[in-house]
């Protein structure tokens, strides 16, 4: 698993690539834990990378989700490939999720 | 201490008389005077005489013996004949030759058994065989010994110049003759000692050409047997003593030897007498012979006569038999 | 010694290589040494030799003139008796070196009445007086003197002697034939001696110095020994019976050497005074010969001296050389030792123990910072490994708790309902190494229905099945004949929502299924769709639910659906285990191969749909490690009154 976060104009920029599973959640999480207290963040979550990811991925996404709606933010997750977004559908996450094909059609949407 | 001395003091004059009176009385009843002459110059060929002398054998007979050594130029038979010598060694076939000239002479002990005599030449001169000295040169002494080279000559029809020399083996050292006439137990080991290897020389030993003839002997003139023979009872058998224990203690006699040779001031070594004593010993040995010590094989004495009138002109001569030569003293016969 | 067994090897050993260094070094000196000491010894006894020659030759050579001079006279002049004595005289007198002469006739020679006559001149004392040498007692013809010239015709060296009449003087004589002509020819007229004292010869020889024991000594023809210092072998010895005396073969042969006028250098031992260099010459006018001998023992004498001295210094240099290895051995490998004391006492636990310090820069500096980082590693790492320790049995307790609480919430025993002929129902949970949290559960609720839930709570270990006991026993306790399936999902939801800081969800599928009419309806929580499996058709999935994980958002409206079984329908239910099962290379069982594997198996019983399926997947993972609780039930309705037969 490989995360890279960048500030761009709109907010955050979060790339990540690979699997997160049970084994490396836990790094997932410290890793974007700084956003958590990102007041009124916008940010933008590149999956097309992503490999699989487990419920405990889920979970943190999740998270992720709520402390940004706390902080009166928004998290947008954009490019999944077909067997995240099966996940996504399976678990009925896509219906709580912003989830968009792309960075463009994602920074562009409401 | 005193007391003592005064002792002696007192007594030493009738004591020193005392013995001198008994002394002279002993000297003049038991001491019988004899000259012995060796036929020689000193040397380990009389190496008994010398010891019998040293170790009181003569005395133990009640002799008085006086060692008078003969020389090169005066043979001990000719100090015997004038009545210098009273008793003398001799070589058997000069004594022969003596007594058939005349001179009354009698052998009372035999030494030697055995010939010591003997011819070398040089192996480098190739003669090797009897045959092969025909008409060469042979030194010999100028004192006598050629009845048995003669004989010897006769028996193998050769004939030889004699060269007569005085003593030395230079003049064949120097190739001055071909063959030299020597003795086992002197000359051989002289050429020996000059530096001349053994097997540069062929030996031509006359015991192994059916001559070997008796040697040195004990002589005395019969008159003088006749008159005291115990006393040369006595020297025979002192001599024969002082042979055997020469024999026993062959150092010892050629530290008398030595001595002697120094007396006389001659060159001496000790190496040579000690060979010497050794060869004379040896033919002192009966070996196969069928005698005593100091005996004379009458077979001895016709072979000895053979030769003598082989090699000389015995006209004019007296003719004399084996009873009249050899005859023990009166004390010595058992 | 023991203790120091490495510094000892190497003390040993750089002594060793010293001692063999030092002793080559020696050996070569040594032996160069002795080589030039030869050489020197030899080209020195050379020259004493030649030089004491040259003085002997100067003086013979005179003497040899005499004699031949004389027989020139003699032969060309016929003297009278009187005139002869008077030249003999005056010869002998002008002549210091002679000290008597003679001209001895053949016989008849001189005159014809006298046989023979020999005139002869010799000092006697301060005179020189004169006679007649011939007496029948003196046969002149027969001495070697004149016997060995006459016969060999040619001047002759006689062998030394005494001379009686000199006073015991040693003499020689030198004789040369003279000859007349006689009838036209040359005929031996007699021999001409002049007899030299050899004191002078003597002198001459034993001037000849050679360190304290060496020296020269003369022999004549026959070997005899003309001049030693040790005078008994003078005139008594010759080199053979001295050879014979002290029985060494070697002499004899340079005797023979030396009589026949060779000049060599010879190795010896002469027992008196040891081994010996003797070198030989000849002195040409005579066939006599002088020796030279160089003892061994002086020769080397300052050669043994300087190597007595060397080989002092040379043990003092070792002894010196060897204490100061010792010392710096010991110093430099002397905290090896403590070094393994040290690692013996850390080998025993010690981890503390204190180093002895060492200079810097030093081989032995890096050795004791390699120890010092060994012990500090070994400390940590001990430390660390009890620390890990700790922790994985703790993990490991942990999971087996999680493991615990999960097996324990579940119902176990199959078949469960066996006065329930109208269903056969079978479930199965792996638990995964780290508990994964399924959960699967089924109860009557009342004679006609039967309530089942199968979910998975997202994370691992102990949180995840502590959520998961706590959302079985809310399903347990929400569940009544009043409820409808959505309204136990929302009641489930609402309590699991409160108070959920970790943000857990559940997946969760509950359904209720009328036993008598096959009316299944159900409520899927964000789970993955179960399979309908019917005799005459392919196995189909239900459709995903829109509706999101319990425990996410406290108020959610969850939604009833309805299906109806035919009789023999089966209902298989999984939880992601299943189909996120991953072999070796990351690949996932996938929806397509569980479908697959249902449809091979579409008539089997429950539990033996459920085993097909299980042995499935366990093919495809081939041994890998399962990372997920994989977690199946299935369902088979028979229908009210129909006889079981599977």
């Amino acid at each position: 698993m490989k995360i890279t976060i960048d500030r761009t104009d709109e907010g955050f920029l979060v790339v990540l690539n690979g699997r997160v599973d049970t084994t490396n959640y836990n790094a997932f999480e410290n890793s974007i834990a700084h956003l958590y207290n990102e007041k009124g963040a916008a940010i933008y979550l590149d999956c097309s990378g992503l490999d699989y990811i487990s419920s405990s991925g889920l979970r943190i996404f999740l998270t992720l989700q709520k402390k940004v709606k706390v902080q009166g933010g928004m998290l947008k997750i954009f490019a999944m490939q077909p067997q995240i977004k099966e996940i996504f559908d399976i678990s009925g996450f896509s219906s709580i999720f912003s989830i968009y094909p792309d960075y463009e059609t994602a920074k562009h949407a409401g | 201490m005193k007391r003592v001395k005064c002792h002696n003091r007192c007594f030493a004059p009738l004591l020193g008389i005392t013995i001198l009176l008994l002394g002279w009385n002993d000297c003049r009843a038991q001491n019988e005077k004899l000259v012995f002459t060796p036929h020689w110059i000193p040397q380990a060929q009389f190496a008994g005489y010398y010891v019998a002398l040293d170790q009181g054998f003569y005395k133990d007979e009640g002799l008085d013996v006086d060692i008078v050594h003969a020389t090169a130029n005066i043979a001990s038979l000719d100090l015997l004949k004038n009545g210098e010598a009273d008793v003398v060694s001799s070589f058997m076939l000069d004594a022969m030759e003596q007594r058939a000239k005349g001179v009354p002479l009698v052998n009372i002990g035999q030494l030697s058994q055995h010939s010591a005599l003997m011819m070398v030449t040089k192996k480098k001169s190739g003669i090797d065989t009897p045959q092969k000295l025909h008409n060469k040169k042979l030194g010999i002494w100028s004192s006598g010994f050629e009845d048995v080279p003669l004989a010897f000559m006769q028996e193998h029809g050769i004939r030889m110049d004699l060269i007569r020399i005085l003593q030395t083996v230079n003049l064949f050292l120097v190739d001055g003759v071909d063959a030299l006439m020597v003795m086992y137990y002197n000359e051989y080991d002289q050429i020996n000692n000059c530096g001349i290897d053994e097997d540069e020389l062929n030996t031509f030993f006359f015991s192994d050409y059916n001559l070997d003839i008796p040697e040195d002997g004990i002589y005395c003139l019969e008159d003088s047997l006749n008159s005291k023979g115990d006393a040369y009872a006595g020297f025979l058998k002192a001599t024969l003593r002082g042979w055997e224990y020469a024999s026993q203690h062959r150092e010892y006699a050629l530290d008398l030897v030595i001595g002697e040779m120094d007396r006389a001031h001659l060159p001496n070594n000790r190496v040579h007498q000690r060979w010497m004593l050794e060869k004379v010993l040896e033919m002192m040995n009966p070996g196969k012979k069928k005698v005593t010590k100091g005996q004379l094989l009458k077979s001895d004495f016709d072979r000895a006569m053979e030769v003598f009138r082989m090699a000389k002109e015995t006209q004019g001569l007296q003719t004399f038999g084996f009873e009249q030569f050899y005859q023990l003293p009166a004390g010595s016969k058992k | 010694m023991n203790r120091n067994r490495l510094s000892f090897k190497i003390i040993v050993r750089v002594l060793l290589f010293c001692f063999i260094l030092g002793g080559s070094i020696f050996t070569i000196y040594y032996l160069f040494a002795r080589k030039t000491i030869e050489r020197e010894s030899r080209e020195n006894a050379i020259h004493l030799a030649e030089s004491a020659v040259y003085k002997i030759e100067e003086i013979i050579n005179p003497a040899e003139m005499i004699p031949n001079n004389l027989a020139w006279i003699m032969e060309t002049n016929t003297l009278s008796r009187d005139s002869i004595y008077a030249f003999l005289k005056q010869l002998v007198r002008n002549n210091e070196s002679v000290f008597a002469g003679a001209i001895a006739f053949e016989p008849h020679m001189f005159s014809e009445e006298e046989y023979a006559f020999a005139p002869y001149a010799y000092r006697s004392g301060e005179e020189i007086r004169s006679r007649d040498l011939w007496s029948p007692a003196y046969n002149y013809f027969i001495m070697d003197w004149y016997q060995i010239p006459a016969l060999l015709k040619k001047p002759y060296w006689s062998e030394p002697y005494y001379d009686e009449g000199g006073g015991g003087v040693l003499m020689t004589t030198y004789s040369a034939p003279f000859y007349r002509n006689i009838n036209n020819s040359r005929v031996l007229a007699g021999i001409i001696t002049i007899d030299i004292s050899l004191e002078w010869l003597t002198e001459i020889v034993n001037s000849v110095k050679i360190f304290d024991t060496g020296y020269a000594f003369l022999i004549s023809g026959n070997g005899v020994y003309v001049t030693h210092p040790n005078a008994s072998h003078i005139m008594n010895q010759t080199i053979f019976t001295y050879a014979k005396e002290i029985d060494e073969p070697k002499i004899r042969e340079i005797g023979r050497d030396m009589i026949s006028g060779r000049s060599k250098f010879s190795n010896v031992d002469l027992k008196e005074i040891g081994k010996v260099w003797i070198y030989h010459t000849k002195i040409p006018s005579s066939k006599w010969s002088l020796g030279v001998v160089y003892p061994h023992r002086e020769m080397y004498a300052g050669l043994r001296n300087l190597n007595i001295m060397i080989f002092m210094l040379s043990t003092v240099a070792l002894v010196l050389l060897t204490i100061a290895t010792i010392r710096i051995i010991n110093r430099q490998i002397g905290p090896l030792s403590k070094f393994a004391r040290a690692a013996r006492s850390i080998a025993g636990g010690d981890f503390d123990t204190e180093l002895s310090a060492v200079d810097e820069n030093h081989e032995m500096k890096e050795l004791h910072d390699s120890f010092r980082f060994m012990q500090e590693e070994l400390t940590k790492y001990i430390a660390d490994l009890k620390e890990t320790t700790s922790a994985k049995e703790k993990i490991e307790s942990e999971l087996r708790i999680a493991r615990g609480i999960q097996t324990d919430m579940i119902p176990h025993i199959f078949p469960p309902f066996p006065n329930l002929p109208e269903i056969g129902l079978y479930a199965s949970l792996e638990s995964a190494m780290e508990v994964g949290g399924d959960l699967y559960d089924f109860f009557p609720i009342d004679d006609d229905h039967l309530c089942f839930a199968i979910g998975d709570v997202s994370g691992k270990g102990v949180p995840a099945s502590l959520f998961m006991a706590v959302t079985i026993t809310l399903i347990r306790s929400m569940s009544d004949k009043n409820r409808s399936c959505a309204q136990i999902v929302e009641s489930v939801n609402k309590t699991l929502t409160i108070n959920n800081e970790s943000n857990m969800f559940v997946t969760l599928f509950v359904g209720i299924l009328n036993l008598r009419t096959g009316e299944l309806q159900y409520c899927n929580a964000g789970h993955n769709p179960p399979v309908l499996l019917n005799r005459n058709q392919e196995p189909r999935m239900f459709s995903n639910t829109k509706a999101i994980p319990v425990g996410i958002f406290e108020v959610f409206d969850y939604r009833d659906e309805t299906v109806v079984l035919d009789k023999s329908d089966q209902i298989f239910l999984y939880t992601d285990g299943v189909t996120e099962a991953e072999d070796a290379d990351k690949n996932l069982f996938g929806e397509a191969a569980l479908i697959k594997s249902l449809s091979e198996n579409r008539d089997k019983s429950s539990k033996e749909l459920t085993d097909r399926v299980k042995q499935s997947v366990k093919e495809f993972v081939n041994g890998h490690t399962q990372s997920d609780d994989i977690t199946m039930m299935c369902i088979t309705y028979w229908g009210k009154n129909e006889n079981k037969i599977k």
